[in-house]
């Protein structure tokens, strides 16, 4: 199954990139997809530190994602 | 030279776009702005020159050569100085018709349902979660409308809390534990690209300005999130928790039984004046208060006041500040003491 995940803030910085194209298996929930991208990008940030939005919804981890959602890893921002 | 300009004159363009029952409203409104720095200067640029009746700025920093870079009211001489004194001095120069409170504090527990008690509008455009939450609760708890943005390097998010009924969704249902200050890099440690700012500001000067034309603005519930690199704008929507600690059990910020409005039946009450000697003498409100039997018992005397235990005591000051903090002293010896929300122009 193919998703697109787009990078927010802290995210985007340390991938250096918005968005990834990805092919997953149907039983991997969003964290273990963050976890996984985690350890690819070295992310500071845990799955419980962060928020999880498919098809601008924000969401569980427990959501059922389908072919071509488009997925939001979102951390936490304060700047002002 | 000075030059006298008429509101009709100043206003003219907004006029003719809102006429002037719009104007009137703008012209009636109270905003408060909390933190003086790369999001407040737009919005307090704005939203002043767009006619606002009276705008209190709330912050306790002062300006450092690193902040002239995307907070715009400041200049280098600037430095080292209040950022509220400098912004108030500048704003009050091109916004004749705005009246600008400073406010040189720091948001925490007992200040806050003082300071924003009198706005109706409340811009949260400080830089860290300690502060943004408190300001969430308490504007909750005091019933107004929260308008707030948050930054990072180019990307910044947009959200309006509408508390007037205490309905949510609120900023807790979506972090059931707040984030901690240091989880995410601030500008200090990431850097900010200056336009972002005037961008995120601004968005923030504009919601407050439907809010007060009574005009349909951001949902509770709705985020959004801007991009300045890709130039894009996206809203994504999160639903109310049903254990939400705010804004469904009301677990609300520990000062309410302690602050209150001002009663009906005032005569039931002994108001202590916790100010000066020189501050309570020179009242004017005071003076105008007839038949009511008032104490001045300076904040440092507080302490040896035995309070009589069939009264009840109205705790006084100017902005409710340091009325808070006598009346949690004088609450060890008394509960019938309570503190007047938003000071002492509450009584006039």
């Amino acid at each position: 199954m193919n998703i697109k995940i787009k990078y927010f803030a802290s995210l985007r910085e340390k991938s250096q990139k918005s968005e990834d194209l990805l092919e997953i298996n149907e039983k991997q929930n969003l964290s273990e997809i963050y976890e996984l991208l985690r350890g690819k990008y070295h992310f500071p940030l845990t799955a419980k530190e962060i928020k999880f939005a498919v098809n601008n919804e924000y969401v569980e981890d427990e959501y059922l994602l389908k072919e071509h959602d488009v997925v939001a890893f979102i951390p936490p921002v304060a700047g002002g | 030279m000075t030059i006298s300009i008429t509101s009709n004159q100043l206003f003219q363009r907004q006029i003719t776009l809102l006429g002037s029952e719009g104007q009137k409203l703008i012209t009636q409104a109270r905003v408060l702005i909390v933190g003086a720095g790369g999001l407040g200067c737009p919005a307090l640029q704005y939203l002043s020159s767009a006619g606002v009746g009276e705008i209190g700025i709330v912050d306790f920093d002062k300006i450092s050569a690193s902040n002239l870079q995307r907070q715009i009211l400041f200049r280098p001489e600037d430095v080292g100085q209040l950022k509220v004194k400098v912004a108030s001095e500048r704003i009050r120069k091109h916004a004749p018709y705005t009246k600008i409170v400073d406010i040189p504090i720091a948001l925490n527990e007992d200040s806050a349902a003082s300071v924003i008690s009198s706005y109706n509008v409340i811009l949260d455009c400080t830089d860290n979660f300690h502060t943004k939450f408190l300001l969430h609760d308490f504007c909750f708890q005091e019933r107004k409308i929260l308008v707030q943005a948050s930054v990072y390097q180019y990307e910044g998010q947009l959200q309006v809390f509408d508390f007037r009924n205490q309905q949510g969704p609120c900023w807790r249902c979506l972090w059931k534990i707040p984030p901690e200050d240091g989880c995410t890099g601030t500008c200090a440690e990431v850097g900010v690209i200056g336009p972002l700012l005037g961008v995120m500001g601004s968005l923030q000067a504009m919601e407050a300005l439907k809010i007060i034309l009574e005009k349909p603005f951001l949902k509770n519930g709705n985020t959004l999130f801007v991009d300045l690199l890709t130039l894009s704008m996206e809203s994504r929507v999160f639903k109310g928790r049903k254990d939400c600690s705010c804004c469904v059990k009301k677990d609300l910020p520990r000062t309410e039984g302690i602050q209150i409005a001002l009663p009906d039946r005032l005569n039931e009450f002994i108001i202590i004046d916790v100010r000066s000697r020189k501050e309570n003498q020179e009242c004017l409100v005071l003076k105008g208060l007839a038949g009511l039997e008032i104490i001045n018992l300076p904040l440092e005397e507080v302490s040896s006041f035995l309070p009589v235990a069939s009264k009840k005591y109205l705790v006084v000051c100017s902005k409710g500040i340091r009325s808070l903090k006598a009346c949690r002293e004088l609450r060890k010896n008394h509960s019938e003491v309570y503190s007047l929300l938003g000071g002492i122009e509450k009584l006039g």
